[in-house]
C-alpha cells in the first residue's frame, strides 16, 4: 500500500466510506504501522478541527428578520404560466400550417421563368450595306437586360441573309419590324 | 411537527410567506457558515446570504424537487458568493497581503468570536480559515459543503457541477493541503 493509498483510505474512513472489506485493510495497516497511526491522528484533528470552526456570533434573530423583510419588498416568486393543453395540438397544426405556406410560396417562386413583358426603350436604326439592322435595347419586367434585334432587307432587296434569320428566331429578339415599313432616310432618328 | 422543506416550498408558492421565512430561520445558519468560510467576512457572509435568500424567493417555481431545497439554496449561496469574492478580488488587488491574513476581510464591528470556544480552538479556527483561503476554489468548496457542512457528496457535485469522484478527490487533495498548511498546528 502506497503513502497516497493510505492517506486516500484514511480520510475515507474519517467519512465513514469505505467498504467492511476496505476498513478491515486499513485496520491491518494501522495495527502494524505507527506512521499510519500518527497519519490517522493528524487527518483526525484537522477534521474536528473543520468541523467545530467557529463561525462570528452574529444576531441571527435580526438577520433573519432583515432577510425576512427584504423578501417581503421583493416582487415575490415569478409565476410560469401554464399552457392549457388544447395550445399542445395547436401548436402543432399552426406549425403544420406554416410549413404548407412556405411549400406553397416556394414552389410559386420555382416554375421556369416566363417571358416577361418588355420596357423598350427608344430604339436605334442602323443600316449596312444590305440590311436594315434594328437594335432594340430594354429592361424586362425581372430587370434583366434584354436587346431585340430585326434585320430586314433594304428598300428595294427582297431576302434576308442566313445570320440575320437566325437572329430573328432567338426568343428575346422577337420584335420583328417590317423593313418595309422603315425608310432608309429615317436610319438616324428613333423610331419612336 | 415539523414541516419538511418540499411542504415549505409548496406553501410558499401558494402564496404562504409565512413558510419561506421558516426556511430562513431554518438554513441561514448553514448558508453564512458557507459564505462566510467562501469570503472570510461576517459583513459579506451576511449580504450574500441575504441575497441568496431573495434569489431562491423570486425563482422557487424553477425548483424541481421541493425537497432538494437546502442543496439548492447552497448551489445559489456558493455561486453568490465566489462570484463577490472574484469581484472583491478585483477591488483588492492592491492589498493581497491582507487577503492571505487571518484578519482579512473586515468583520462586522462589534461582532465576538463564539465564547464557547477556548482560547487555543479559537487561534485554530483562525488558522484554518485562513488555510482555507489559500486553497484552490473547487477544493475549498468541497471541503466547505462536504467536510464542513456535511452535505452529501451527490448534492456538492451539483453545486460544484461535477462528478461524485472528482468532489471525492478536490476533498481529498485540500485535506492534504490543508494537513500541509496546518502541520505545526495539528
Amino acid at each position: 500500500m502506497t503513502h497516497e493509498d493510505l492517506e486516500n483510505l484514511i480520510t475515507q474512513s474519517l467519512d465513514g466510506l469505505l467498504s467492511p472489506e476496505q476498513q478491515t485493510d486499513l485496520d491491518a495497516e494501522l495495527a502494524r504501522n505507527p506512521a499510519a497511526r500518527d497519519l490517522l491522528t493528524k487527518y483526525a484533528s484537522l477534521d474536528a478541527a473543520l468541523k467545530n470552526t467557529p463561525l462570528p456570533a452574529l444576531n441571527f434573530d435580526v438577520l433573519a428578520q432583515r432577510i425576512s423583510q427584504a423578501v417581503d419588498e421583493s416582487e415575490g416568486p415569478a409565476p410560469i404560466y401554464v399552457f392549457p393543453a388544447w395550445s399542445k395540438w395547436s401548436a402543432g397544426i399552426a406549425a403544420a400550417a406554416c410549413v404548407l405556406l412556405t411549400l406553397t410560396i416556394w414552389g410559386h417562386r420555382s416554375i421556369p421563368e416566363q417571358i416577361q413583358p418588355v420596357a423598350i426603350a427608344p430604339p436605334t436604326v442602323t443600316t449596312t450595306p444590305a440590311n436594315v439592322a434594328i437594335m432594340v435595347t430594354g429592361e424586362a419586367i425581372n430587370n434583366q437586360p434584354i436587346t431585340a434585334v430585326a434585320i430586314g432587307p433594304q428598300p428595294g432587296r427582297d431576302h434576308i441573309d442566313l445570320p440575320a434569320r437566325e437572329a430573328l428566331t432567338q426568343p428575346r429578339s422577337a420584335v420583328a419590324i417590317d423593313s418595309a415599313t422603315v425608310p432608309a432616310q429615317d436610319t438616324d432618328r428613333p423610331l419612336y | 411537527m415539523d414541516q419538511s422543506d418540499g411542504q415549505l416550498v409548496e406553501q410558499t408558492l401558494a402564496g404562504r410567506k409565512a413558510a419561506f421565512d421558516e426556511l430562513i430561520r431554518r438554513y441561514q445558519r448553514p448558508a453564512i457558515a458557507v459564505a462566510y468560510r467562501y469570503l472570510n467576512s461576517a459583513h459579506d457572509a451576511a449580504e450574500v446570504t441575504q441575497e441568496a435568500f431573495l434569489k431562491a424567493y423570486a425563482s422557487l417555481e424553477s425548483l424541481e424537487q421541493p425537497e432538494a431545497f437546502r442543496g439548492w439554496l447552497m448551489r445559489i449561496v456558493s455561486n453568490l458568493a465566489l462570484n463577490f469574492r472574484r469581484g472583491r478580488q478585483i477591488r483588492k488587488q492592491a492589498s493581497l497581503d491582507e487577503l492571505f491574513s487571518p484578519e482579512s476581510g473586515g468583520d462586522v464591528p462589534g461582532q465576538a468570536i463564539d465564547p464557547a470556544h477556548s482560547l487555543a480552538s479559537k487561534e485554530l479556527g483562525e488558522k484554518l480559515q485562513a488555510a482555507l483561503q489559500q486553497l484552490p476554489e473547487m477544493q475549498r468548496m468541497a471541503i466547505v459543503l462536504f467536510t464542513i457542512e456535511q452535505m452529501p457528496q451527490k448534492q456538492v457535485a451539483k453545486v460544484l457541477n461535477c462528478s461524485v469522484e472528482l468532489v471525492k478527490w478536490h476533498v481529498f487533495q485540500g485535506r492534504k493541503k490543508l494537513r500541509e498548511l496546518l502541520k505545526e498546528d495539528l
